[in-house]
C-alpha cells in the first residue's frame, strides 16, 4: 500500500519542527537503543515467552552454512503396497505387544489369508480429528484391504457432522438431521457406533454416492423405539427399501439392504415420524472392513464416560470386530493439568468399557502424532504434553496389556511437526496439527508396516509360512521373511529377494 | 534472517548507528553500506559472498558500455550483461527443479535465497546506460553499495540502480520527519506481516490449499480471497519494512502497491499491484517486443501474453505460473481491445457510470483471485481440486471462525484506506519524543507477540 502521499514524501510535513540532521540521527538512534533494551527487559524481567532474548545479540552476528534439512522419516512402503524391511528377531518398538493381545487379530487375518471368501475381518479405528476425515485410516484401509481383500466401505455417519468429515469412496451429504455427539459432554447419551446420532422428521434425507468400488449391501443402523417413524432406502433413485422404527422397546436395530448391481448411490428420506439414525455400514463380500470412526474434537471421554453401555455393547456385538483402535491424544494434549492429574485413569476407564463390552476383542491403542505450537518468533516446537501423553498411553497400555502403537515416535519424535511442516510437499496442516493427505499416507504406511511385521512375527512363532532356511537367515538379520511372500516387494528389495531364493534352491 | 524477526531488526538498528556514526566521513560510509549488504547476504549463506564478483561485472560492462561509441561492441557488452544475469536467474530457477527431480538432492539447501530481484536491479543499470539514460559509476564501491542493497536484495521492491547512485551521491540527510515516517512504515509493515498476512496463512489459507476436499465451497472461496489479502498484506508489509529501512540510511525505495484490488480492470491492477516489477516488465520486456501499428490489437495482445508469461515463469518454473501469468496477459489483451474499440466509438473522456465502475470492480477483482488459485496452488491438479470445491456450490461455513471472519473484514478495510490517511500519524511519530518512539514500537511488538503468537512465516515473495 502506498502509505504516503506523493507530496508529503519531499517536504516537510506541516508542523514539523525543523532540526538538524545531526539531532534526528541522535533521536532515531535513542529510540531504537530503548525499542531493543524494552524489549530485553520485558523478556528478562517480564514474560519468558515474549520480549526479545538476549542471545539474539549474538545470534545476529553468528555466521554459519545453512544446515542441510534433517531426513525426514518415511515409511518402508509409502504407497499402496505391503513391504517388509524390519527384523522379525526382535520386538518392535513401535508396536509394543508384550501381552500378545494382537494374536487373535493376527489369526483371523491369517484365516482370511488362507480362505478369502470365507468371512469378514472388522477392525473399528476410534480417534479424534486426525481420523475424522478418513486420511489416514483411508490410507491404511487401502492398503489392507489391498492384500486381504475388499469387504466393502464399511461404517459411515448419516451425514457430516461437520465440513470436513469424511468417508474414502463415499460421499456423504445429507439435511434435516439435528446431530448430536459426545464430544465435550461427560454424561451418557444416545450414540451410534460412531459416536453420534441423527434425528430427523419427514423431510430429512441423506445421499451415499459410491465413488470407488461397487457395494453389495447397505446395513442402517438406528434407535427402535415406541413411536418411531418410518424411513426409505433409494438405490441410484429407485426405492428398494422401507423401514419402520416403531418397535415395543427402545434398543439399537439394524436393517440390512441389498444394492442392485452397478448401484452408484443411495438415498436415505425420512417419510413419516421422527426416525434416530446411527449410521450406514457398506459391505460388499469377504475380506477386511476398516471403520474409521472419529470425531472431531473428541478425547478419550468420549470412550469412558458419553456413549452408552446397552446401546454400545449392541452395537459392538453387530459390528462383531477382530481389533479395536483407541486413538485419542491429540486434544487432551491443549489441557496439561488434565494430562498430568487425571488423563492416565481416564484412559483406564475407557479401556475397562471396552472391555467389559467387547470381551475378548483385542485393543491397540494408538497415540496421537506430534502437535506443534509457535514460540518466540520463529520457532515450531512440539507441545510437552505430546510426549507425556505418549509414556502415559504406553505404561496404561502394558497395565491393561492392550497392544501400543507409537504413532509419534515413529513420526520420528520430538521436533518432527516443525520438519512435517517445513517439508516440501507439507506433511502436516498449518495448524501444526492435522496431516496433509501426503503426511496422512506417511502416517498409514508406518502403521501399516508394524501391522504387518507384527503378522509376520506371529507367523514365525506359529512357524507359519516361512521356510526353515529363510527363518535362519531372518535370524542372522539378513532379509525379511516377508519378502518371499510378496512379489510386489521382491521389486523392491531385489537383493534380499535373492538370497532367499538362493536359499531355497538350497534347501 | 526473515525481515520481520527480531535478528534483522538488530543488524538493522546496528547498521543504521554505525551508519550515522559515519555521516561525515563518505568513503567510511560506503564501507560500512557495503560491509553491511556482504553480511546480510552471508547470512543466508556464504555462497552468496560469491555475489559482487558477478556485480563487479556488471559494474565494469557499465563503464565500458559509455566508453565506447561503436554500436556493436555496446550491443555485445550489453548482451554479455543480459546473458550474466539471466543466467544467473535460471540457475536459481532451475536448480530447486532440478533437487526436486532428485537431482543434486544433497545440496537443495545450499541456496536458500532467491536473487531475482538483484538480477532485475542490475539490469536496470547496464540497460539504461545503453539507452542513455543513464551516466555509469566509476566509483565500485558506491555501486556494490547500491546493487545488493540489502533491504531490497531478497524481495524488492525492485529500484532503479541509477536512482539508488543518484540518491547515494546526494547524501540526503536523516530528518526527523523522515524518521518518523520509517518508524511508522516499519510498525505498520510488521502488523502486516504478522497480525493479518501470517493469521490468514495459518487459519484459513494453507488449511484450505494443503486439503480442500474437507472444505466446503463457501469456505473455499473464503480461502481463495484469503489468500489474496494474505499476499497483498505479505508482500506490501515487507515492502513498507523494505522502505522505512531504506529510509533511516537515506534512500527512498519506490512504492509497490496503491489499493490493487480497487482497480477496475486489470491493466489497472497492474499499475497498483507489484509496481516496481510491472514497470520493469513494461520498461525492459514489453517495450523491446516488436509491435505493429496496423495489428495493432494483435500484437499488443501478443506483446501482452508473452511478457505476462515470462513474468509468471519468473515467479517459478511450473505450469502454475505459466497458466497465471497467461491469464493475465490475455487479460491485458482483452482490456487493451477493450479501451481502444471504447476510445474509437465514444471518445477517449466518456463518462463511466458509478454502476459500471462497480461491476468492472467486481469482475476485476474476482479474475485477479481466480488467477491467484494456480499462483497459490501446489500444482495445476490442487488448482483444480480448488475451483471443483468452489464449483460443488455446497455452503457449510463451520471453519469460518468469528475472529477469522474479523480479520477477512479488517484486512479489507485496511487495504482500502486512503493513503492520505497515514500522513498525520507519521507527523505525530516525528514529533514524538525517542522514548516514547521506542516504547511504543516495543509496546507493538510485544502486541503482535500476544496476539499472533505465532512466530513468523517466510515472505511469500521471498521464494521469488
Amino acid at each position: 500500500m502506498a502509505i504516503f502521499s506523493e507530496q508529503d514524501k519531499n517536504t516537510k510535513p506541516e508542523g514539523a519542527e525543523a532540526t538538524s540532521p545531526r539531532r534526528a540521527r541522535l533521536k532515531t538512534a535513542q529510540a531504537l537503543v530503548v525499542l531493543v533494551a524494552a524489549l530485553l527487559a520485558w523478556h528478562e524481567w517480564g514474560n519468558q515467552a515474549q520480549g526479545m532474548d538476549s542471545s539474539i545479540l549474538t545470534a545476529t552476528f553468528n555466521l554459519h552454512l545453512p544446515a542441510p534439512p534433517v531426513e525426514i522419516k518415511t515409511s518402508k512402503s509409502a504407497g499402496p503396497t505391503i513391504s517388509v524391511g524390519g527384523s522379525l528377531s526382535a520386538e518392535s518398538k513401535l508396536l509394543v505387544d508384550s501381552a500378545k493381545e494382537m494374536d487373535s487379530f493376527y489369526a483371523a487375518l491369517w484365516n482370511l489369508e488362507q480362505s478369502p471368501k470365507s468371512g469378514v475381518v472388522t477392525v473399528l479405528h476410534y480417534g479424534d480429528s486426525p481420523t475424522t476425515a478418513d486420511l489416514i485410516t483411508g490410507d491404511v484401509r487401502a492398503t489392507l484391504q489391498d492384500r486381504f481383500g475388499d469387504a466393502g466401505r464399511g461404517y459411515t455417519l448419516i451425514a457430516k457432522p461437520w465440513p470436513w468429515y469424511g468417508h474414502r469412496g463415499v460421499e456423504v451429504g445429507g439435511h434435516g438431521w439435528r446431530i448430536k455427539t459426545g464430544v465435550g459432554l461427560m454424561r451418557e447419551g444416545v450414540y451410534g457406533l460412531g459416536g453420534a446420532s441423527f434425528e430427523g422428521e419427514a423431510g430429512a434425507s441423506s445421499t451415499y454416492r459410491l465413488t470407488e468400488s461397487q457395494q453389495s449391501s447397505a446395513d442402517f443402523e438406528y434407535l427402535s423405539k415406541p413411536n418411531g417413524g418410518s424411513f426409505t432406502v433409494s438405490a441410484d433413485g429407485v426405492e428398494v427399501q422401507s423401514v419402520q422404527t416403531a418397535a415395543d422397546e427402545t434398543k439399537v436395530a439394524s436393517t440390512r439392504i441389498e444394492l442392485p448391481a452397478g448401484t452408484k448411490a443411495v438415498e436415505l428420506h425420512v417419510s413419516s415420524g421422527t426416525v434416530q439414525l446411527f449410521g450406514v455400514d457398506f459391505h460388499r463380500g469377504p475380506g477386511l472392513i476398516y471403520d474409521s470412526l472419529g470425531l472431531n474434537g473428541a478425547t478419550t471421554s468420549v470412550l469412558a464416560r458419553t456413549q452408552p453401555p446397552v446401546l454400545w455393547k449392541d452395537e459392538l456385538a453387530h459390528a462383531h470386530p477382530q481389533l479395536i483402535i483407541v486413538n485419542y491424544g491429540s486434544n487432551e494434549s491443549s489441557f496439561g493439568s488434565f494430562v498430568h492429574k487425571l488423563y492416565a485413569d481416564e484412559l483406564r476407564l475407557a479401556i475397562e468399557r471396552i472391555r467389559k463390552l467387547a470381551p475378548g476383542v483385542p485393543i491397540l491403542i494408538m497415540s496421537p502424532m506430534d502437535r506443534g505450537e509457535r514460540r518466540g518468533l520463529d520457532e515450531i516446537k512440539t507441545m510437552p504434553t505430546i510426549p507425556e501423553i505418549v509414556e502415559i498411553q504406553r505404561k496404561v497400555a502394558a497395565e491393561t496389556h492392550c497392544a501400543f502403537f507409537d504413532t509419534y515416535d515413529a513420526m520420528g519424535g520430538d521436533g518432527t511437526i516443525a520438519r512435517w511442516y517445513a517439508a516440501n510437499p507439507r506433511l502436516v496442516t498449518a495448524d501444526l496439527l492435522h496431516p496433509t493427505p501426503q503426511g496422512a499416507a506417511t502416517v498409514a504406511g508406518f502403521f501399516v508396516d508394524e501391522l504387518s511385521l507384527g503378522y509376520d512375527r506371529w507367523k514365525m512363532r506359529h512357524g507359519i509360512g516361512f521356510s526353515a532356511a529363510a527363518i535362519v537367515a531372518q535370524k542372522l538379520g539378513r532379509f525379511s521373511c516377508a519378502h518371499a511372500r510378496h512379489g510386489r516387494a521382491l521389486k523392491e528389495h531385489p537383493q534380499p529377494a535373492k538370497r532367499e531364493h538362493k536359499a531355497r534352491r538350497n534347501q | 534472517m526473515l525481515v520481520s524477526t527480531a535478528p534483522f531488526f538488530v543488524y538493522l538498528a546496528t547498521v543504521c548507528l554505525l551508519f550515522w556514526a559515519t555521516q561525515s566521513r563518505a568513503r567510511l560510509r560506503l564501507l560500512v553500506l557495503v560491509a553491511a549488504n556482504l553480511f546480510f547476504l552471508a547470512k543466508f549463506s556464504p555462497v552468496y559472498l560469491a555475489l559482487p564478483i558477478a556485480a563487479s561485472f556488471d559494474f565494469l560492462i557499465g563503464q565500458a558500455i559509455r566508453s565506447t561509441d561503436d554500436k556493436l561492441v555496446r550491443r555485445l557488452l550489453l548482451t554479455a550483461s543480459i546473458v550474466l544475469n539471466l543466467s544467473l536467474l535460471a540457475t536459481i530457477k532451475i536448480f530447486p527443479v532440478l533437487t526436486a527431480a532428485g537431482y543434486m538432492k544433497s545440496l537443495s539447501w545450499l541456496l536458500p535465497l532467491s536473487l531475482s530481484f538483484y538480477c532485475f536491479q542490475s539490469l536496470t543499470y547496464t540497460i539504461d546506460i545503453y539507452r542513455g539514460d543513464l551516466e555509469p559509476t566509476t566509483d565500485w564501491l558506491s555501486y556494490m553499495s547500491v546493487a545488493i542493497f540489502f533491504p531490497v536484495v531478497t524481495a524488492g521492491p525492485i529500484p532503479r540502480t541509477g536512482k539508488l547512485l543518484k540518491q547515494l551521491a546526494a547524501r540526503v540527510n536523516l530528518t526527523e520527519a523522515a524518521a518518523g515516517r520509517a518508524l511508522l512504515l516499519i510498525g505498520i509493515g510488521l502488523v502486516k506481516k504478522l497480525l493479518i498476512a501470517d493469521y490468514l496463512a495459518n487459519n484459513l489459507v494453507n488449511r484450505v490449499f494443503d486439503t480442500p476436499t474437507l472444505y466446503s465451497s463457501v469456505e473455499i472461496l473464503a480461502g481463495v480471497y484469503g489468500y489474496a489479502l494474505q499476499l497483498f498484506f505479505d508482500f506490501s508489509g515487507y515492502t513498507d519494512i523494505a522502505i522505512g529501512a531504506g529510509l533511516l540510511l537515506g534512500f527512498e525505495l519506490p512504492e509497490n502497491f496503491k489499493r490493487p484490488y480497487l482497480s477496475v480492470n486489470v491493466a489497472e491492477f497492474w499499475r497498483r499491484w507489484h509496481i516496481s516489477f510491472s514497470e520493469w516488465l513494461r520498461d525492459y520486456l514489453f517495450d523491446v517486443l516488436p509491435k505493429r501499428r496496423k495489428w495493432q490489437v494483435l500484437s499488443y495482445s501478443y506483446a501482452f501474453l508473452i511478457t505476462m508469461m515470462l513474468g509468471g515463469l519468473w515467479h517459478g518454473l511450473s505450469w502454475n505460473f505459466l497458466i497465471w501469468g497467461a491469464l493475465h496477459g490475455a487479460a491485458l489483451g482483452v482490456v487493451f481491445a477493450w479501451t481502444q474499440w471504447k476510445v474509437k466509438r465514444k471518445g477517449r473522456n466518456a463518462p463511466v457510470s458509478w454502476w459500471g465502475q462497480l461491476l468492472s470492480g467486481i469482475i476485476t477483482f474476482n479474475y485477479v483471485c481466480f488467477a491467484w488459485v494456480f499462483f497459490r496452488a501446489t500444482s495445476v491438479g490442487n488448482a483444480l481440486e480448488i475451483l471443483r470445491g468452489i464449483g460443488d456450490l455446497t455452503t457449510a461455513t463451520g471453519n469460518l471462525t468469528l475472529p477469522l471472519l474479523g480479520v477477512l473484514l479488517l484486512a479489507a478495510i485496511l487495504h482500502s484506506l486512503p493513503p492520505k490517511w497515514f500522513d498525520l500519524p507519521a507527523l505525530w511519530v516525528s514529533r514524538t519524543p525517542f522514548w516514547l518512539q521506542g516504547l511504543a514500537l516495543a509496546g507493538l511488538v510485544l502486541l503482535i507477540q500476544t496476539l499472533a503468537g505465532r512466530g513468523s512465516a517466510p515472505f511469500v515473495y521471498g521464494n521469488f
